[in-house]
């Protein structure tokens, strides 16, 4: 799974990896969950990992936004405790972009992998 | 724990004050406060400390922008806006749903002149080509009016029910980003036909549909059907608020 990959790229600067891989994460949750609301992507982060990652709305909105806007991700309304609540899911052609977008990232992780293995050599 | 209609007033007028001025982000907003916050007092917080926690994840947000200044010419001032934290993540929200919005809607249009919708348009092109020089110059203006008040009223429901909502104060505001945007590929159309019509009935005297070449009319509305189509086709792929 993309999360668990991503909880072990993140060490010290987590939030700041942790952008470059926000819509990847967002797009694999929405795949695995047939629709998600804000405040419950935040909160399911942080239960799969323990803790150890924590969007924050700063981060999570603009993204959030933005893959609406590309038309990556639709929204439908459902009114919960007398106010309308904002759920997101994919679209069509989300499905297909979550899917590359996650096997883009692991392929990242398995390289960045490779790479932090390495040991220099001595020519 | 539920939250009291004292507090929840204090967290609606801190998000307007933040600069919000659209019902859907309003709206989404207010949810996430109001959820982040019932989750804190349960854990212990106090409600002033769970709201100072959630409100300063929005407030922060592009804090290092600090303001913009820029001179209202209506009102003969300068204005200071914020231009981080809530109205900054409204106004980034807006620049981006327009811009992917006109993106997309030409690609729709452009799309009518690709393989195989293009022996479509080549076919209504050829008769409305044909049609011109058949029946009377009148048929036009009602045509192209026709198609000029079609995508109104595909989205004169949704501005219905934002008005009565607003009226009747189930709504904080009358707007919502996704109308606006969708307003504005609207307000496009109408502009063209006032400029196509009044323009040069304004400086030359001259009435396009009762004087102009009938090709040139047979290409406008070929033109404006194919903007009316394209709109709906829009309107229905992004704009449909579906309630679950």
């Amino acid at each position: 799974m993309v999360y668990r990959n991503l909880m072990y790229i993140c060490g010290m600067q987590q939030q700041t990896y942790l952008k470059g891989c926000l819509s990847a994460i967002v797009l694999q949750l929405l795949q695995d969950n047939k629709r998600m609301y804000g405040y419950e992507i935040t909160q399911r982060v942080r239960e799969i990992t323990a803790g150890e990652l924590q969007l924050t709305e700063g981060a999570l909105y603009p993204t959030l936004h933005k893959l609406e806007a590309e038309g990556v991700l639709t929204t439908e309304n459902a009114l919960v405790d007398g106010r309308n609540r904002k759920y997101y899911k994919l679209t069509e052609n989300g499905h297909q972009q979550a899917q590359s977008a996650v096997s883009e990232l692991t392929d990242f992780v398995s390289n960045l992998q490779k790479i932090l293995h390495l040991k220099p050599s001595i020519g | 724990m539920k939250l009291t209609t004292e507090q929840l007033d204090l967290i609606s007028k801190e998000i307007i004050a933040g600069g919000i001025k659209y019902q859907d982000l309003y709206e989404e907003l207010l949810d996430h406060y109001i959820l982040a916050i019932e989750d804190r007092v349960e854990q212990g917080q106090t409600f002033g400390e769970a709201f100072g926690e959630v409100h300063s994840e929005f407030v922060n947000y592009k804090l290092h922008l600090g303001s913009l200044s820029y001179y209202d010419s209506r009102k003969f001032t300068t204005v200071q806006k914020a231009n981080f934290g809530l109205a900054r993540l409204q106004s980034e929200y807006e620049e981006k749903l327009n811009k992917e919005i006109t993106k997309r809607h030409w690609e729709i249009i452009k799309s009518y002149f690709r393989w195989p919708t293009i022996v479509t348009t080549l076919l209504v092109g050829l008769l409305t080509f044909q049609f011109a020089y058949l029946v009377p110059r009148t048929f036009f203006i009602w045509v192209i009016s026709a198609c000029v008040f079609f995508p109104l009223l595909i989205v004169l429901p949704q501005i219905a029910k934002q008005i009565w909502g607003y009226g009747f104060g189930k709504q904080k505001f009358v707007n919502s980003l996704k109308c606006n945007a969708i307003y504005t590929r609207l307000g496009f159309l109408f502009a063209l036909v006032n400029i196509m019509l009044n323009l040069p009935r304004a400086f030359f005297d001259y009435n396009v549909f009762k004087e102009g070449p009938l090709f040139i009319i047979a290409f406008l509305l070929c033109f404006y059907i194919a903007y009316s189509l394209s709109f709906y086709q829009l309107y229905r792929e992004r704009f449909k608020v579906t309630m679950a």
